[in-house]
């Protein structure tokens, strides 16, 4: 599948010159491997996760990057992930009638990431406010919820084309457990332990 | 000797502690409302503390609206004991906790309204209407803060409704609602904190305040509007410790998989 701009470049020519010319013209850049992913729009097959440091602020969280691949080592710089919900979550730390708003289920927020020369994009921050934090531990053991408690999504990453479509390529667990005196934040089955 | 930070509402905590027996957890409130159709015409249903939120959280993401919600200052009369009894066991000398003692609430409306931008507009007041007669806690109206976002408010005032002024200058999505809620507890002495907002990109838009005094509904609509998505906010009232939780989220529309599985995607920007 070629690019919308590859399309336009040729739309000017006579239509069965132009269809030879276009699919030529995308076979040899296809070929040239720091073009291959953008021009043949080939989407990775895999993704893995590092963690890079707290996300600081007014955030009990872990920064991730991810490092998106395929086989044949094409690079995808410039290329848009984007997240999404390949099943609901959950948040067991939940109550009813709390005061930060949880629900008995938990979803990504659908952010979208540019993926630089390395193959890498992010961060993606997974964890809580600090109030949210101390909310939880002074509030949902009262009510009923005893700590650990943990929130789970179930993210679904996604690169687009510039023609729009976008392919599914990573199925992901994030998750964040709350303790008596830490957390511990983990995408992908990378877990960092975090103090407040 | 500790030295207690007694407000009214502490007070008004203290006062159900003292007058509500421990009521056994009700497993009925799901925290989640549903909409069931049948002959053409819709029912929200909601079992929870907060049976309006549900109600409007589920009619929210059913037809992909912006609706925000803010809790009254509820009072004793509003609160039930709800501590858990082996934790109150295990920790005596402990305050009890509390929570807003509504339960279950629905409505009945006609779809055939939803379609259009009045429509809904009359869809939430009914649903308002019908919950102001239906013996849960708090009295609400409908304020249309643009053509595309309403909110639900308390027929009292709440915090949101004070004038306040940011320093002028660029901030991040993230920074601005904090210095709002700071704002909003200097003016109203009612402590406003940010409880819980989205992570990542989302929060790191940018948001340029002129600097110019507005009510503070008004300038959060706008804070709001500078995300990337289409962002709604709860400001739900905390009793037992008497300030208010602000807190923001992508707004969702609900749609149906495949498999069946009910899912909510972000709602994006017309």
């Amino acid at each position: 599948m070629c690019s919308r701009e590859m399309r336009a470049l040729f739309c000017r020519c006579e239509l069965r010159r132009c269809v030879l010319l276009f699919a030529v013209t995308t076979l040899i850049l296809c070929l040239v491997p720091a073009l291959h992913a953008q021009v043949c729009c080939t989407h990775p097959l895999s993704e893995t996760s590092h963690a890079t440091g707290p996300h600081g602020g007014a955030y009990v969280a872990e920064d991730f990057m991810a490092t998106v691949a395929d086989p044949t080592g094409d690079n995808f710089n410039g290329r848009i992930v984007t997240e999404s919900d390949y099943k609901t979550g959950y948040d067991s730390c939940w109550f009813a009638g709390n005061t930060i708003a949880m629900q008995p289920t938990a979803l990504v927020n659908g952010d979208s990431w540019i993926v630089g020369s390395t193959n890498q994009y992010g961060p993606d921050a997974v964890g809580w406010t600090v109030a949210a934090v101390q909310y939880i531990r002074t509030n949902s053991p009262a009510h009923g919820i005893p700590l650990p408690c943990t929130t789970q999504v179930y993210q679904l990453m996604s690169m687009a084309c510039s023609g729009g479509t976008a392919s599914s390529y990573s199925a992901n667990v994030l998750s964040e457990t709350i303790y008596i005196n830490v957390e511990v934040s983990c995408r992908q089955g990378v877990c960092v332990t975090l103090n407040e | 000797m500790y030295r207690l930070p007694l407000n009214a509402a502490l007070l008004a905590s203290l006062v159900v502690s003292m007058q509500a027996t421990a009521q056994p957890k009700n497993a009925a409130l799901t925290g989640t409302a549903r909409i069931t159709r049948t002959n053409g015409m819709a029912t929200v249903a909601s079992n929870d503390p907060r049976p309006l939120d549900q109600a409007i959280i589920a009619i929210r993401e059913e037809y992909g609206l912006l609706v925000d919600y803010e809790d009254p200052i509820y009072t004793a009369a509003d609160l039930v004991d709800d501590t858990d009894p082996a934790w109150k066991e295990r920790h005596p000398d402990r305050p009890s906790v509390t929570r807003v003692r509504g339960n279950s609430f629905a409505t009945s409306y006609s779809e055939a309204t939803v379609t259009s931008p009045a429509g809904r507009e009359d869809l939430l007041r009914k649903i308002i209407s019908d919950y102001n007669q239906s013996g849960n806690p708090g009295q609400f109206k409908l304020v249309t803060e643009d053509k595309s976002r309403f909110a639900v408010v308390p027929l009292s005032a709440t915090p949101l409704d004070e004038v306040v002024n940011l320093n002028a200058g660029p901030y991040s999505l993230a920074d601005a609602v904090s210095a709002l809620a700071k704002a909003i507890s200097n003016t109203s002495h009612i402590r406003v904190v940010v409880g819980s907002m989205p992570l990542g990109p989302l929060s790191q838009g940018t948001y340029p305040d002129d600097g110019k005094p507005e009510p503070a509904r008004n300038k959060l609509a706008s804070i709001l509007e500078s995300a990337g998505l289409p962002l709604v906010y709860q400001l739900l009232y905390d009793a037992d410790s008497g300030q208010y939780f602000l807190n923001y989220f992508v707004a969702r529309q609900a749609w149906t998989s495949p498999t069946g599985e009910r899912l909510l995607t972000p709602l994006h920007r017309h």
